[in-house]
């Protein structure tokens, strides 16, 4: 019973990850039907800005990984604004062709920065958890699971309360119903996809602080976040928190009951039931069907 | 579409393959030097150039006035990609070991000197790339002898390709027996068997007070890794320890609590995880978050790495690792080529700047191997190198090197790793201990 | 009429017209061709002929991709599971079962296929992007399974497969057992790569290419004008099944070792869609002209800017969708017209916002 219980306190931390990386990406996704193959390799990014922060001016990674943050929204908006808006309205083998184009440049460029060597951010508070009995809540993981929360609450206020975040919204539902009330489209492209950087810029930093770290670490990652956003619906940013957190829940679970060798099929196997069965999600309404 | 533009795209089809099978074909023993590749390093530009040693061009032997002639000794490695840090090790055993015998002299055999140049091609972490840049540097560059590319998934490919050509491959890294089963002739490995691994890992810790009974297994659904675990289960069967549990991450995995949790709620005495120094670095992480207890932890093949110890600093301490090779062993090859272990690591270290491990030092010893064999051969005609390889009895920096019928080295075993403060300590075999091991592991929050 | 002036007939035809049609100069140029790439083997290195070998590869897997993904418009990224299932089923069945290559091949290919049926049936219901991250979950998903189902499969430490030992016709013909070993791969590739094309060219000017055709552009209208979208479609998926497990059943016995990372890799599925993207989508020559160059640059790149060959290959892929969209085939077809800067910047702004 025990290890069902730890299971679960794992499995909702592992959540907590999957979630703030798949909340960029749905965002995108739902908002402007591009599928950012890169968006791992903005995860790395963030990751490694954070690491380095910690390594040159001992920042911890909680502290650095907001300031990552901010480097991607800028980075984000620039490759939004003069690449990725070239092919935006594209049939989708272009965008698909010309995100996968961007991951193995950024990706390549930082494993000749950086090399391929795995990398830890060695926080004093690494390894310890509160420890409740039998159960062990380690800290890092609940830090992450917390600013994932919080970054969702602030997202979900931020697209409600204000007037730029219901444009957003409006994009979303129906771009040329926006475009006539006069949103600029061009803008809240970019803007979006700067948040969906900034986003995976924040899930990198909180990476770093419970995980090794390596330039090829992205591709994982994009891949976890194809699961969630198909298990939360597109855009929904309280659908991705939900399905970070199932997927999270599936994996741990399914590795304790099934056996650790299936802890990652478990993902795929959920994404083509998923998809098959409901494809607008556990939450979602279909979009772009 | 209609006739015209069906004749322009066919025909542009035409042309582009015409011209790529004269452009291949015209690469085939062509005699011009080739441009040396974009890579910045003096010592191993990847693309099909010249490394530092020979100055003659490429294109096979050129026999000078003396009697000095040039042996090609060809290298697919992963110089870029998930693997290129190991590659990089490889390639710096290979050059230590070229630089000193071309600055000795070079190999003496039938009356000849040969000095030896190193030619390199980066196969990009990509097995199937191995493969065929292992071809290219068999056919293209001539090379007369080949040394393995990283790992064993990679060895067992391309071995397949040596075999072919009868030329003799030696390989640094691949210690499976799986391997060496495929009835090859021309496929030498330095790392001994991961049998022999089980069993003096096992010998390290079963004999401990109070004996260890239980035993669990977390390794990497990966070919060494697994051949590994599988060796160290039967030889815990062997000496009485019970495999409570055996489980399998896949290649990748980012969480290994699950596996972890399922060890912990058997209470192993011994913990053995294997994979490789990534995975292992997790798993002792996260061992520590889930606190893991133990009585003893041992991990494959991970820990011998200065880079495990520098990510994990203190948490690193009691882990028990079997390595190939260590600086502290008694081995020495009399002054003859690198002179003892401890000589080599300090050769390596003044060259490289960083501390060698066993995968440079076996890169090092396959070229020991090579010379010895030619040497006493008297000629470089693979074959007759092949057979001289075969009954290979050599004492060198890196131990007793003697190959079973299979290829696979089967003289100085492994020696056993602790860390301790941070820093690996030998315990074992007695001849190379510098330390003893502290059992059992004290718990997480008591240290 | 006897077969051979049957055959005759539209060349004779046409120079007795006193005009050589551009049709029948395609066919002479083709057969020439041919005729090239079966001398190869006689007067090529090793390296030459293995190099080829992977290219005729990679083209059947991207013409095969093109049926389903350029023609009928359903991008699918995760087509590489069918070539592992094809090279794991062949090398299973000759390790395990000792059935001799060809009848491994066989059932390999009739596994794929009704594993493509099956899986086709709910997939194939999805569209878009929804329907390319189901094939990759698919693909991925396999993966994980192949890799895990160690028992049968070897799992992460991959499955040796008995080479093919060459016939001896071909060991005198080369000049010896190695040439021979190398030969008889690459012969055997280039017939699959021969009968790939075949079967595309068929399809595209058959009924079942203008289904397709019609489903691209839009499947409802499709549906209406009596289009059967769900056969055309199954038929396609199964079709775009059948060369890559061939691929794969050749690619076990060539390299006589497999592994799931390699044979179920991301790898494969993307190089099969830049290829055709590359030459040009929906093409019978895309998929050839986009891999001849893929390969050919890669050769060159990696010689000469070793590291950032990858980095260079991901750029050129942002630069090729963004300036040739529509392909190097359809491009050229257009000739001068298509690079002026008014045209560039037309195409420029044709997707963006």
């Amino acid at each position: 019973m025990d290890i069902i219980l730890q299971a679960v306190i794992n499995g909702l931390l592992l959540g907590g990850i999957y979630a703030v990386v798949a909340l960029g990406f749905s965002l995108v996704w739902g908002v402007m039907n591009v599928i950012n193959v890169s968006h791992g390799a903005f995860v790395m990014l963030g990751a490694f800005a954070t690491y380095w922060l910690f390594v040159l001016f001992g920042l911890d990674p909680f502290v650095g990984a907001p300031l990552a943050m901010v480097a991607l929204f800028v980075v984000g908006y620039a490759i939004q604004k003069y690449v990725i808006n070239l092919v935006v309205r594209a049939p989708i083998y272009m965008t698909l062709i010309l995100t996968f184009g961007l991951d193995l440049l950024i990706v390549n460029l930082g494993l000749i920065a950086w090399s391929a060597d795995f990398r830890s951010v060695n926080t004093a508070y690494a390894g310890q958890g509160l420890v409740l009995g039998p159960l062990v809540i380690p800290y890092a993981r609940a830090g992450t699971l917390l600013l994932a929360l919080l970054a969702s609450a602030a997202l979900f206020a931020f697209m409600d309360r204000t007037r730029t975040g219901n444009a957003i919204r409006a994009t979303r539902m129906d771009l040329e119903a926006a475009e006539g009330v006069g949103v600029r489209i061009d803008r809240i492209y970019a803007l979006t996809f700067a948040i969906g950087a900034a986003l995976a810029g924040l899930a990198g930093g909180l990476i770093s602080a419970t995980l090794p770290i390596t330039p090829i670490m992205g591709l994982t990652y994009t891949g976890k976040a194809f699961v969630v956003t198909a298990l939360g619906g597109l855009g929904n940013m309280g659908g991705a928190l939900v399905g970070g957190i199932v997927l999270g829940l599936a994996e741990t679970l399914g590795a304790t009951v099934f056996g650790p060798g299936y802890q990652d099929a478990i993902g795929y196997v959920l994404l083509v039931l998923i998809l098959v069965v409901r494809p607008a999600g556990l939450l979602g309404r279909a979009y772009y069907a | 579409m209609g006739p015209r533009s069906s004749f322009r795209s066919s025909s542009v089809a035409l042309v582009l393959v015409l011209g790529l099978v004269l452009g291949a074909c015209s690469q085939t023993g062509g005699s011009a030097p080739k441009p040396s590749g974009g890579a910045p390093q003096a010592t191993a530009p990847a693309a099909p150039a010249q490394s530092g040693g020979a100055q003659q061009p490429s294109g096979g032997q050129q026999p000078s006035a003396g009697q000095t002639e040039t042996l090609i000794v060809g290298a697919a490695l992963p110089l870029t990609g998930d693997v290129a840090q190991e590659g990089k090790f490889q390639r710096d055993g290979y050059e230590l070991w070229k630089d000193t015998v071309n600055a000795k002299g070079g190999i003496e055999a039938g009356g000849k000197r040969y000095q030896v140049d190193l030619r390199y091609l980066d196969y990009r972490s990509d097995t199937s790339t191995a493969v065929r840049l292992l071809e290219r540097l068999i056919t293209e560059d001539k090379a007369q002898f080949v040394f393995g590319p990283f790992g064993s998934g990679a060895t067992v490919a391309a071995s397949a390709v040596n075999e072919k050509y009868e030329i003799p491959m030696c390989s640094p890294s691949a210690s499976s027996e799986e391997v060496y089963q495929k009835g090859y002739q021309y496929l030498f490995g330095i790392l001994v068997p991961n049998s022999v691994v089980g069993n003096e890992t096992l010998d390290a810790v079963a004999g401990a007070e109070p004996r260890p009974r239980t035993m669990a297994i977390i390794s990497r659904n990966d070919l060494f890794p697994k051949a590994v675990a599988n060796a160290s289960k039967a030889a815990a069967e062997a000496r009485g320890v019970e495999v409570v549990y055996f489980e399998e991450y896949p290649i990748g995995a980012t969480d290994l609590s699950a596996p972890l949790l399922g060890a912990k709620a058997k209470n192993p005495d011994i913990l053995m995880g294997t994979g490789y120094v990534n995975d292992l670095i997790l798993m002792t992480k996260q061992a520590k978050e889930q606190r893991v207890n133990p009585r003893v932890f041992v991990q494959t093949a991970g820990p011998a790495y200065p880079a495990f110890t520098d990510a994990l600093g203190a948490d690193a301490n009691y882990i028990v690792t079997p390595t190939w090779w260590a600086p502290e062993a008694k081995y020495t090859d009399n002054g003859k080529l690198f002179g003892s272990a401890a000589d080599f690591a300090k050769q390596f270290q003044d060259k490289y700047g960083y501390a060698a491990d066993y995968v440079s030092a076996a890169s090092s010893a396959c070229g020991a191997v090579l010379q010895s064999a030619i040497e006493r051969a008297g000629s470089v005609d693979p074959k007759k190198v092949r057979d001289a390889m075969a009954s290979t009895d050599l004492q060198s920096f890196y131990g007793n090197i003697k190959f079973n019928a299979q290829g696979q080295n089967v003289g100085t075993g492994v020696t056993m790793l602790q860390i301790q403060n941070a820093k690996q300590v030998a315990i074992a075999p007695a001849a190379a201990a510098t330390g003893k091991l502290i059992y059992p592991t004290p718990e997480w929050d008591r240290r | 009429m006897r077969e051979g002036d049957r055959l005759a007939a539209p060349a004779v035809g046409a120079l007795t017209r006193g005009r050589v049609g551009a049709g029948s100069l395609a066919v002479v140029a083709l057969a020439v061709g041919l005729l090239v790439l079966l001398g190869v083997p006689f007067v090529g290195s090793g390296y030459v002929v293995r190099f080829l070998t992977e290219l005729f590869m990679l083209i059947v897997l991207a013409q095969a991709w093109n049926l389903i993904g350029g023609l009928s418009g359903y991008i699918s990224f995760g087509h590489v599971v069918f070539f592992g299932l094809g090279a794991y089923a062949t090398g299973l069945l000759m390790v395990r079962l000792g059935l001799p290559f060809a009848v491994a091949l066989a059932g390999a290919a009739l596994l794929a296929v009704t594993f493509a049926v099956l899986i086709g049936l709910p997939i194939l219901r999805l569209r878009g992007h929804y329907f390319a991250i189901a094939t990759f979950g698919v693909a991925e998903g396999m993966r994980q399974i192949v890799t895990t189902a160690s028992g049968l499969t070897g799992g992460g430490m991959g499955l040796n497969v008995p080479p093919l030992r060459p016939p001896p016709f071909l060991a005198a013909a080369l000049g010896g057992n190695v040439a021979a070993s190398s030969g008889l791969y690459y012969y055997l590739m280039l017939a699959l790569l021969v009968v790939t094309m075949l079967v595309t060219w068929l399809v595209m000017h058959r009924r079942l290419g203008f289904g397709l055709r019609a489903i691209r552009a839009d499947e409802d209208a499709a549906a209406v004008l009596g289009v059967d979208c769900t056969r055309y479609k199954t038929i396609a998926f199964a079709l775009s099944a059948l060369f890559p497990a061939l691929a794969g059943g050749i690619y076990a016995i060539w390299f006589s070792y497999i592994d799931p990372v390699t044979v179920f890799g991301l790898n494969f599925s993307v190089t099969m869609v830049i290829m055709t993207l590359l030459g040009g989508i929906g093409t019978l020559w895309g998929p050839v002209v986009g891999g001849v160059l893929l390969s050919v640059v890669g050769e060159v790149l990696w010689g000469k800017f070793l590291e950032l060959h990858s980095a260079f290959l991901g750029a050129v892929l942002v630069l090729v969708v963004i300036f040739l969209p529509r392909g190097v085939v359809a491009t050229a077809r257009e000739g001068r017209k298509a690079l002026t800067p008014a045209a560039i910047r037309r195409n420029l702004r044709r997707y963006s916002v």
